[in-house]
């Protein structure tokens, strides 16, 4: 070995724990050898400043009563659970629904609405309307709802609520009203 | 996470710390008193606290105590400090034992709650004005006075240079010379390699050299 010691094998030689290899060289090599010498002083250094005075016999147990006394008031903590790291699939998924239901609840407001009431019609005129057409997030919910029906989503709590519906409803234009009565009339089979 | 079984065939019981105790939050088959705990080792008595048996915790403290205790010092230098960082080391193991994974022993674990409370606290606080008289004292009676004295001078001054050593290179060093880890333990604590930490101890001996001479 003829180059010197590594900062590592440096701290090894200090600690006495040098490799065979490595060992041969510092016994040959006076630069490396005065380099662990002086390490070694200065871990004796240390070691001179590290006393700590042993403190009253009483303060030990006085740690601890301010340590129960300092916890009285905290409830135990729950044991880490496998499914403590599903929360962000969850958030994910909420955020989703919400724009499943918010995309229901613009095509049920709109004119053009067909006679299906499945989710994929109701999508896919959502996706063709000028001020969706940009919007990434139509494809997302196109994608998760192209399959389910109406009363699937409604199963599955993913429809608005009745207040978010006559809201929407109070801000249709009186020739929306009229299609959207129509609409209603034809999915009950009533006359026109 | 699981339970080595010997401390608990030690203490008569059978340990269930498997997945039923993290997954449906069973109540443990914990010991019945806390006579039994006390035999315990560490995760049983994780394990005991997190169903609820704060008398567990009572024991994991006072299993702890001196150790957090004498961490905290040798980042702070005077009793009244140490005290209270060990007392909040305490609190915050409290508070964080439902993450306990158990991937890493609960002393690493509680290790690193009290380098990193001690890291915080002397980043915030300018280092205590330790007095000679205030330093801790070896046993003088085999020793002259004036020997005694000047070796109590140059442990100040040494503990004053490493109070100005980086964090990591501080950390490192009191984990090695004071509190007597490995490499590989001290790795775990400070969450970095092993290289990483001999780096780190290499460079705290480097600049306590320039500390030193230039004081």
């Amino acid at each position: 070995m003829t180059s010197h010691l590594s900062n590592d094998q440096l701290v090894d030689a200090t600690e006495g724990t040098l490799a065979a290899g490595a060992a041969d060289h510092l016994e040959q090599c006076e630069a490396c050898r005065a380099r662990v010498t002086e390490l070694r002083a200065l871990l004796t250094d240390v070691n001179l400043s590290s006393r700590v005075p042993e403190p009253s016999p009483l303060f030990w147990d006085h740690l601890s009563r301010r340590v129960r006394e300092a916890t009285a008031a905290e409830t135990v903590p729950q044991p880490f659970a496998w499914w403590h790291g599903l929360w962000r699939p969850l958030v994910a998924f909420g955020a989703v629904a919400a724009a499943v239901a918010l995309v229901v609840l613009v095509r049920h407001g709109q004119p053009t609405v067909h006679q299906s009431a499945t989710a994929t019609s109701v999508v896919a005129d959502a996706a063709a309307e000028p001020a969706l057409q940009d919007d990434p997030s139509v494809d997302v919910v196109t994608a998760v709802v192209g399959d389910l029906s109406f009363d699937e989503l409604r199963s599955a709590d993913l429809v608005p609520s009745r207040a978010t519906v006559d809201q929407a409803v109070s801000q249709l234009t009186e020739d929306q009203k009229r299609e959207l009565m129509r609409l209603v009339r034809e999915e009950l089979g009533g006359p026109e | 996470m699981r339970v080595g079984p010997d401390s608990a065939v030690a203490i008569g019981w059978k340990p269930v710390w498997d997945a039923r105790m993290t997954r449906s939050g069973a109540p443990p088959d914990a010991p019945a008193s806390s006579e039994d705990l006390a035999g315990a080792d560490d995760r049983v008595l994780v394990a005991a606290f997190l169903h609820g048996r704060r008398e567990a915790f009572d024991l994991i403290v006072e299993r702890h105590r001196r150790v957090v205790y004498q961490l905290c010092y040798r980042f702070v230098g005077n009793h009244e400090d140490a005290s209270d960082l060990a007392q909040d080391v305490f609190v915050r193991a409290f508070k964080g034992l439902g993450s306990f994974k158990g991937n890493s022993s609960f002393s690493t674990w509680i290790y690193r709650i009290g380098v990193n409370t001690c890291l915080n606290r002397v980043a915030v606080k300018r280092p205590a004005t330790e007095s000679i008289d205030a330093s801790p004292r070896a046993d003088d009676r085999a020793v002259d006075p004036l020997h005694a004295v000047m070796r109590d001078e140059r442990a100040l001054v040494v503990r004053r240079a490493i109070e100005k050593l980086p964090p990591k290179q501080r950390a490192t060093l009191v984990l090695r010379v004071y509190q007597e880890l490995s490499h590989e333990e001290i790795a775990r604590v400070l969450g970095s390699s092993v290289g990483a930490v001999k780096a780190n101890f290499f460079h705290a001996l480097g600049n306590l050299k320039r500390l030193l001479q230039s004081s």
